[in-house]
């Protein structure tokens, strides 16, 4: 016979909650009581059997204990979250506004025709003059940069030696090509870079030895003189330039609209062609 | 909620206009008056320019195929126009508003002289308006019925649109550039490629012309061209010529004179040789003949067949030039009046 007592007893005993003195008395208790020994023996074991399942919390071994926790967790206060948690929410929003937003309306760098693909399409004009820095840009290998200093300098060196009207007859549309494309926040690259060309035709590189008063010279030397007197010295000569950029003459292209009609604008056909494969009269 | 909020703020930096949308937006404002839209039944197919008062519009023959039109002010008033005249060498049409007038609108301001190299546009489709840049304003070219060179204002755009056929350019000053007669083709680009400055991206697919066309025939090429991604070249014809087609339509009978000699020549190791003429023509009624090696042309010597080109670039009809030519090793000359082509 077993009471409500002696079961709660037993589960006490299975589950380890006992003092040695209350476990003495159940056990001497429950001696002569098959009955308890038997239920003893199944709470043992069930005891034993869920300490093995590794995701059982050890709360929920004993309704005491879960019940002591979940108490415990139930009269337990909320934190609320601290408000600085929310203000920095819109302050990074609003900065990262700011930041994108100046960035759209940055004013682009003048003039971002350098290099451009069509670039070489801006300059036929040109090189129906004479040109040959145009077919330098439009070269794939060409660094823009270094090509523009290359195609000053190489033409014409900065010497007293070369002869002025050949200059201007070569190097003028050259040079003033340079005046206006070049982009102002690589002047400091193209200072350097005419410094090491200059370095590297030592000594006919002299900026003194440019005749200023010659009108022939004075888009070359607008160029030269703000590249070499900007120049940061290099002591170092680089050898960068020992790749040329090669200054093709490719012929002259014209543009043929045909009566046809693209598909996808509505607009007439326009393909550039070799001004040698186009019938030209009227 | 700190992602909701960056989103927000994304979406709020992005849609708030930069400077050159205002200014975009102020250009279109300035020139709106004098565009108005062309409407075939239901369909907005395009746009024309007022080029008189008394209600003559400007259009290209692509956005207006058919002999009847409507044209929609920008108030949103639709009236009907009439094709009244059509120059095939250039492709332009005169529009006749007879039974309309706009009293807000107001003729455009043709453009003397091609803007410089840079000049930000706005270039007006049937949908809206774009804005873009003259990379070239003298570039040279050929017209499909003439064979004579012109200048052409070449238009570059980084938004191509499918109604950019005809499409009116503007300066942001206001001034009327011309309308995009046509655009380059993808399979052209016979152009050197130069490397791209454009943001520093190291290397795309560049098309100059179609939208999408001609991309994959470009596969192959990716190698040697470098650039954006959708960059579109378009041309105009050029103020020289435009005043010519937009002066002739306003004459009395709406026809354009354009110059003809009727003489075409081809290189040879000797020079610019008479290949043929045409039978009725200036150059027939002089002493021209197939086989002379012309030497100049109104003053200016000729070397090649390019050179005879540029010397007819500026003539008009009625002019006088005098040839010089060498036949049978003689040197001489003639004088032959500038007629005037028929279409």
């Amino acid at each position: 016979m077993i009471n409500n007592r002696l079961h709660d007893r037993l589960q006490q005993l299975a589950n380890g909650e006992l003092d040695p003195k209350q476990e003495a008395a159940v056990r001497a208790e429950i001696s002569q009581n098959p009955e308890a020994l038997s239920l003893l023996s199944q709470y043992t074991e069930l005891r034993s059997s869920l300490t093995l399942l590794q995701d059982v919390p050890p709360d929920q071994l004993s309704k005491e204990r879960l019940r002591s926790k979940l108490l415990g967790q139930a009269l337990r206060t909320e934190r609320p979250a601290p408000l600085w948690t929310w203000f920095w929410m819109p302050t990074a929003a609003a900065a990262m506004a700011f930041v994108v937003y100046f960035n759209r309306t940055k004013p682009a760098e003048a003039p971002n025709i350098v290099g451009s693909p069509s670039l070489a399409s801006n300059l036929p004009a040109r090189a129906d003059q004479g040109s040959t820095l145009s077919k330098a840009f439009a070269t794939p290998s060409a660094k823009p940069l270094t090509s523009y200093v290359a195609k000053v300098t190489t033409p014409a060196p900065i010497s007293s030696s070369v002869d002025p009207s050949n200059v201007e007859t070569n190097t003028g549309p050259i040079a003033h090509e340079v005046a206006v494309l070049i982009p102002k926040r690589h002047s400091g690259e193209i200072a350097r870079s005419a410094r090491r060309h200059a370095k590297a035709h030592e000594p006919t590189s002299n900026i003194a030895d440019i005749p200023a008063d010659a009108t022939a010279w004075s888009d070359l030397n607008n160029v030269a003189r703000t590249a070499l007197n900007t120049a940061n010295p290099e002591p170092e000569k680089v050898t960068a330039l020992a790749a040329p950029v090669t200054a093709t003459t490719s012929p002259e292209s014209i543009v043929v609209i045909s009566n046809s009609v693209d598909a996808d604008t509505g607009a007439q056909h326009a393909t550039e062609e070799t001004a040698s494969n186009v019938l030209v009269g009227g | 909620m700190f992602l909701s909020a960056v989103s927000l703020a994304l979406i709020m930096g992005l849609s708030y206009p930069g400077e050159q949308a205002k200014e975009t937006e102020a250009a279109w404002k300035a020139v709106a008056p004098s565009v108005i839209r062309l409407k075939e039944g239901f369909s907005t197919v395009g746009s024309a320019v007022m080029i008189d008062p008394s209600g003559y519009y400007l259009a290209h023959k692509s956005r207006a195929t058919v002999g009847l039109l409507s044209g929609v002010t920008p108030g949103g008033i639709t009236f009907p126009l009439v094709r009244v005249s059509t120059d095939d060498a250039t492709g332009l049409v005169l529009l006749q508003a007879s039974m309309f007038r706009d009293p807000k609108a107001r003729p455009v301001r043709t453009a003397v002289s091609s803007p410089p190299a840079g000049t930000p546009v706005i270039v007006v489709m049937a949908n809206g308006y774009e804005a873009g840049e003259i990379s070239n304003p003298n570039r040279t070219g050929v017209l499909p019925q003439s064979k004579r060179l012109v200048f052409l204002t070449e238009v570059k755009l980084e938004n191509p649109t499918p109604n950019l056929g005809g499409a009116p350019v503007f300066t942001y000053s206001g001034e009327f550039v011309g309308l995009l007669n046509a655009n380059l083709q993808s399979n052209s680009l016979q152009i050197q490629s130069a490397p791209n400055p454009f943001g520093g991206v190291a290397k795309s697919l560049t098309t100059r012309g179609g939208i999408g066309g001609g991309m994959a025939a470009h596969q192959a090429d990716q190698s040697q061209n470098y650039g954006p991604s959708s960059l579109f070249v378009a041309y105009a014809i050029g103020p020289e010529l435009l005043q010519r087609v937009i002066s002739g339509f306003l004459s009395p009978n709406h026809n354009v004179a354009h110059p003809f000699i009727g003489l075409y020549v081809r290189d040879t190791p000797r020079g610019a040789e008479v290949q043929a003429i045409n039978p009725n023509s200036p150059a027939a009624a002089s002493e021209l003949r197939p086989g002379d090696l012309i030497l100049s042309v109104g003053g200016t010597s000729i070397s090649n067949r390019l050179d005879y080109a540029r010397s007819l670039i500026h003539i008009k009809v009625g002019d006088r030039i005098k040839i010089v030519y060498l036949r049978s090793g003689h040197e001489t000359s003639t004088e032959l009046t500038i007629g005037r082509m028929l279409d």
